[in-house]
């Protein structure tokens, strides 16, 4: 069950009824039974691991939390009696017991995680003589790290640990960010999540429109284009390059951003419903100047995940200073005393890449952006002294321009290892690139892809739509800046209905209920 | 560790940031992960300013007086 299917409008329309008729220090409960029936029905036997997950991060966290509470009075009684020395090996051994603590839950988790996601590949790159088909619980990725975050901000003492074992357990669930996220932080969520909003009908209009906006970029964009782009990436790869390679990374762009922001506008939208706010993932990731840049604006709750988690521990962690201070002290501030930084950015864009999936080409396409960013570190110096030569051109729209499509093309090109199998596929496509000319043969055989003349006006409409949509938001809502009166809200609600209902792409080929994150 | 040294270090790491007046350093995307992280252990390896990860979120990286005061606070635990 995913968003754009009977049953998941139902149990909304179900949960929304009784939510808004219940007290609301009960509303929390609609929300976790819903949850719980959501994630029940989306897959046999998914439930389980979820519960595993949710009871030892919930003990654990608790047990931390004890710990440092602990700490804390006893700090605060032996403060005046007991030496600096003292207090501090009191505190390293506290520390030590909730390391370990902590390591077990972690362990559990990812071993959970990682059993289920890559013992198949292991296998199979190891040549076994046996294979394992076991199915992926919904969405395992994104609550094993959403709980994991919750975990490491209850042990670094960010906030006490949630006492309700209920609450917590919504935390963990919360149906619309099943499917693809977003990865939500304890702090923010728990705000809004626990407290029953009051029933507000202009709320539930911007839910609406949100809903129908993430649902009109699925149906009219990202489902119109999959049948062509699975034909261009698939068993007939072959008879498709040059051209229709360069033609096939932009379509995939433009697919990929529908579909998923889209199938994160539904689950915010879906929030919204219930007065849940949850975490913003894009923040318009096209038009970024670098990738780096572009990093921070695409899936950035998965990002920002891997940055406050692995990226800054890592390297601010007592052994990599260390190492920085010693390569500093015998090269100096250049190229070799950067390796513990350059090594542990590298180490994180891996774990990113396998985060996506099992296999070299999600390895190898997180690889890929790691170095292109350590690759504009380093050539950082050079385009600083280009750029002191022509002060003004930086200031240019022209040049703005440049560096979009520039990053655009470059971030196309590094997702040739999600579009292609293996790394020869992506090796053939990208050398086509630039020795088959063939782009009249492509402008000619468009119609392979399977989309009429409507379908193509459609599709390219709707993006249009969306990038106006972008450059006129701002860093700001569209919603709160355009759409910002009642009758608006719903004169948008009812048109994009129409569009979606209309204009949208269903039938056999189609399937709307598949989101690409959604595999994740 | 004194808020002019503070300057002055910033400064050398990037002379283009007019660093007194300038706010919203992360959220506007003018410093980067690995500014911050090059801030960090320069503030270790020159002054034995120990941040640790817990330190490092937007509000205390956003302008130079917040990280002061974040350093104020760590030099008087």
């Amino acid at each position: 069950m995913t968003f754009l299917s009977g049953g998941f409008l139902l149990l909304v329309l179900g949960l929304l009824t009784v939510y808004y008729i219940l007290p609301r220090r009960f509303r929390y409960l609609v929300l976790l039974a819903g949850s719980l029936a959501f994630y029940a029905l989306a897959g046999k036997g998914y439930l389980p691991f979820l519960l595993v997950t949710v009871v030892t991060v919930y003990g654990t966290a608790r047990l931390l939390g004890r710990s440092l509470q602990r700490q804390k009075a006893y700090v605060a009684e032996h403060k005046k009696d007991l030496s600096r020395e003292a207090l501090t090996a009191y505190k390293k051994a506290q520390g030590r017991k909730r390391n370990i603590l902590f390591l077990l839950c972690l362990l559990v988790n990812l071993g959970l995680l990682g059993a289920l996601k890559y013992t198949a590949f292991l296998l199979s790159a190891l040549r076994a003589p046996f294979q394992v088909h076991w199915v992926l619980p919904l969405g395992i990725s994104f609550y094993t790290f959403q709980s994991l975050g919750y975990l490491m901000d209850v042990k670094r003492g960010k906030y006490p640990p949630e006492d309700n074992f209920l609450k917590y357990a919504l935390f963990a669930s919360f149906f619309p960010q099943m499917i693809q996220g977003p990865i939500s932080r304890y702090d923010s969520l728990s705000e809004t999540l626990y407290g029953g909003a009051n029933f507000d009908f202009d709320r539930l209009g911007r839910g609406l429109v949100r809903i129908l906006w993430g649902a009109a970029k699925k149906l009219l964009v990202a489902d119109r284009l999959a049948p062509g782009l699975a034909l261009l990436f698939g068993a007939e790869a072959d008879s498709f390059r040059g051209g229709w390679v360069l033609l096939g990374m932009v379509l995939y762009a433009l697919r990929l951003y529908a579909d998923f922001t889209g199938g994160i506008d539904m689950a915010l939208g879906v929030g919204e419903l219930f007065g849940v706010t949850l975490a913003e993932n894009f923040d318009r990731p096209y038009l970024s100047k670098n990738i780096e840049e572009y990093w921070t604006r695409w899936h950035m709750t998965m990002g920002s995940w891997f940055r406050d988690y692995l990226f800054y521990p890592l390297n601010v962690s007592k052994p990599f200073l260390r190492w920085t201070k010693a390569l500093r002290g015998r090269f100096g501030n250049g190229f070799l005393s950067r390796l513990p930084l350059y090594g542990a950015t590298l180490l994180v864009w891996l774990a990113t890449g396998v985060w996506h999936g099992a296999g070299w080409n999600y390895a190898l396409w997180g690889l890929t952006n790691g170095l292109v960013i350590l690759l504009s570190l380093t050539l950082k110096p050079l385009y600083e002294g280009f750029h002191s030569r022509f002060p003004g051109l930086k200031a240019t729209g022209g040049y703005g321009a440049f560096e979009t499509i520039r990053t655009f093309l470059l971030l196309c090109l590094i997702r040739l290892w999600d579009c292609y199998a293996g790394p020869r596929g992506v090796w053939r496509a990208f050398s086509s690139l630039f020795t088959t000319f063939n782009y009249g043969a492509v402008a000619r055989g468009l119609s392979v892809l399977g989309l009429s003349g409507g379908a193509w006006a459609i599709v390219l409409s709707m993006a249009a739509l969306m990038l106006l949509v972008s450059l006129l938001k701002g860093e700001g809502s569209f919603r709160t800046r355009f759409i910002n009166t009642p009758w608006k809200l719903w004169l948008a609600a009812l048109a994009l209905l129409l569009l979606c209902l209309l204009l949208g792409a269903y039938g056999p080929g189609y399937t709307a209920s598949d989101f690409i994150y959604g595999q994740f | 560790m004194t808020f002019e040294q503070l300057l002055d270090m910033l400064r050398d790491m990037h002379p283009d940031i007019d660093f007194l007046t300038a706010e919203g350093l992360i959220d506007g995307h003018i410093l980067t992960s690995f500014d911050v992280v090059s801030i960090v252990a320069e503030l270790s390896e020159t002054y034995g300013v120990e941040l640790g990860a817990v330190d490092i979120v937007p509000e205390n990286f956003n302008s130079a007086r917040a990280l002061f005061a974040l350093i104020e606070r760590i030099e008087e635990e």
